[in-house]
């Protein structure tokens, strides 16, 4: 890693953590009778936050590897999606389904930690699943959305502005876990630039994030 | 490039090939009126099919570099779909869609002659191209969640088709930035790479194919409607 890579990567990974944070305290902008439908995602971002400070504290302070927390944050970003999600796609037997997602997907995500990829290594195949079935949940979540388009547009922008950030941040993830942990095994190189292109997006989906948070409470102070 | 890889890309670039011709056929089978209103759709299956026909044969039967053909569907690509989208959307001003397709041919040409060159793959052209499908069809999403459609005729077909352009470009758009990276930097083939890419591709164009699939049954059923 070279003096003007590292810099790079701090700074835009700084940035996303920023943005994080930004979007984490928009949400307890929400008036407090419309949050708990929101809360999946409020938790998503704080647990976000929290795993970016703690794993830079972490790195900085005692030079520790940052994968352990990243991982352990991995585990827990698909349930708080779910959570989200549970409420807002009406389906029959969705709560079935979301039990099944969260249980196959934490089993895997420790098993995986703990005696497939390690504790210290990205669990690539653990955040390949994660990132498939948000990106699925989200897909499922705008034919809703579609489906209820003539009822009321009220709440409607926020929430498309939610869902569209994860949907396009969970497909990328997909493809870039497969291949930094190809280019990981198979070459020398830290891929730096590649985590810093991951962190860039990351950024553009807090921002969005915030902006859906932004856009309901706007949408639910006017309603009052 | 090891035996194994060597199979993995030929099994991905098979089922990619797959997806194209369903999805061509279904096209084929749509009534006349549902074929006009997605004639676009139908010509980016046509080109994309001839592409990879004719970078087989430039590869096999010549032996010579297929980047040249994969550059110049890039340059018609984008285009295509802004035609397809801006029917959808309705833009006030019927020359955007027009416009956005001319700059990208513009901006695609320079990274063909002036930048990367006709041989080496366009990966700033495509990651563009990539950009401005993602654009596009969360624009559409937008259009079909928001506002109360005058019709609910071709909306799920429609769902379908820009789910899949939505999907496969965020995925496959990282790819692309990462391209000159990966080969110039890691000095990889990029087989992997581009083993992943043909495999959502695949799962792209069966999609579309099930898209287009309703919106012919959506077609059908109107017809006998009383």
């Amino acid at each position: 890693m070279n003096t003007d890579d590292t810099f790079w990567l701090t700074t835009i990974s700084n940035v996303q953590t920023g943005c994080i944070g930004l979007a984490s305290w928009m949400f307890f902008l929400i008036p407090k009778k419309g949050r708990n439908e929101f809360l999946g995602i409020g938790l998503m971002m704080w647990l976000s936050f929290t795993a970016d400070i703690v794993s830079n504290i972490g790195w900085y302070t005692f030079r520790t590897n940052m994968n352990l927390v990243i991982n352990i944050f991995n585990i827990l970003n698909l349930p708080f999606a779910v959570i989200f999600y549970r409420r807002m796609i009406p389906w029959r037997h969705m709560n079935v389904v979301a039990g099944i997602i969260v249980f196959v997907h934490i089993t895997f995500g420790i098993v995986s930690l703990f005696w497939i990829q390690g504790v210290r290594n990205i669990n690539s195949y653990s955040y390949v699943l994660g990132a498939l079935g948000i990106t699925v949940l989200s897909i499922a979540y705008f034919f809703v959305l579609m489906s209820q388009r003539s009822e009321s547009i009220v709440k409607l922008d926020g929430r498309f502005w939610i869902n569209t950030s994860l949907l396009i941040l969970n497909s990328v993830h997909v493809t870039h876990s497969i291949a930094v942990d190809y280019f990981l095994k198979t070459t020398d190189d830290d891929l730096i630039t590649a985590w810093a292109f991951r962190n860039a997006l990351g950024i553009m989906s807090a921002i969005t994030i915030a902006y859906g948070f932004y856009r309901i409470r706007k949408e639910l102070t006017s309603v009052r | 490039m090891s035996a194994e890889q060597n199979f993995w890309l030929e099994v991905a670039f098979g089922a990619q090939v797959f997806g194209m011709t369903v999805a061509l056929a279904v096209f084929i089978t749509l009534p006349n009126s549902a074929k006009r209103g997605f004639l676009e759709l139908g010509m980016i299956l046509l080109v994309s099919l001839l592409t990879e026909f004719l970078s087989v044969v430039v590869r096999l039967v010549y032996h010579e570099n297929q980047n040249v053909v994969l550059n110049i569907f890039n340059v018609i690509n984008l285009p295509l779909g802004v035609l397809f989208y801006s029917r959808r959307l309705n833009w006030k001003d019927k020359y955007t869609g027009w416009t956005l397709a001319s700059l990208f041919v513009i901006a695609a040409f320079i990274d063909l002659f002036f930048i990367h060159g006709p041989r080496i793959y366009n990966s700033y052209s495509s990651a563009l191209g990539s950009f401005g499908y993602v654009t596009l069809s969360i624009a559409c999403f937008f259009s079909l969640v928001s506002k109360d459609s005058d019709s609910v005729l071709r909306l799920d077909g429609m769902f379908w088709i820009n789910t899949s352009f939505l999907v496969y470009n965020s995925a496959t758009v990282l790819l692309y930035v990462l391209t000159d990276y990966f080969t110039m930097v890691l000095k990889s083939n990029m087989i992997v790479a581009w083993m992943i890419h043909n495999f959502i591709g695949a799962a792209f164009y069966l999609l579309i194919a099930y898209g287009l699939f309703m919106i012919r049954s959506e077609y059908l059923q109107a017809q006998q409607l009383p």
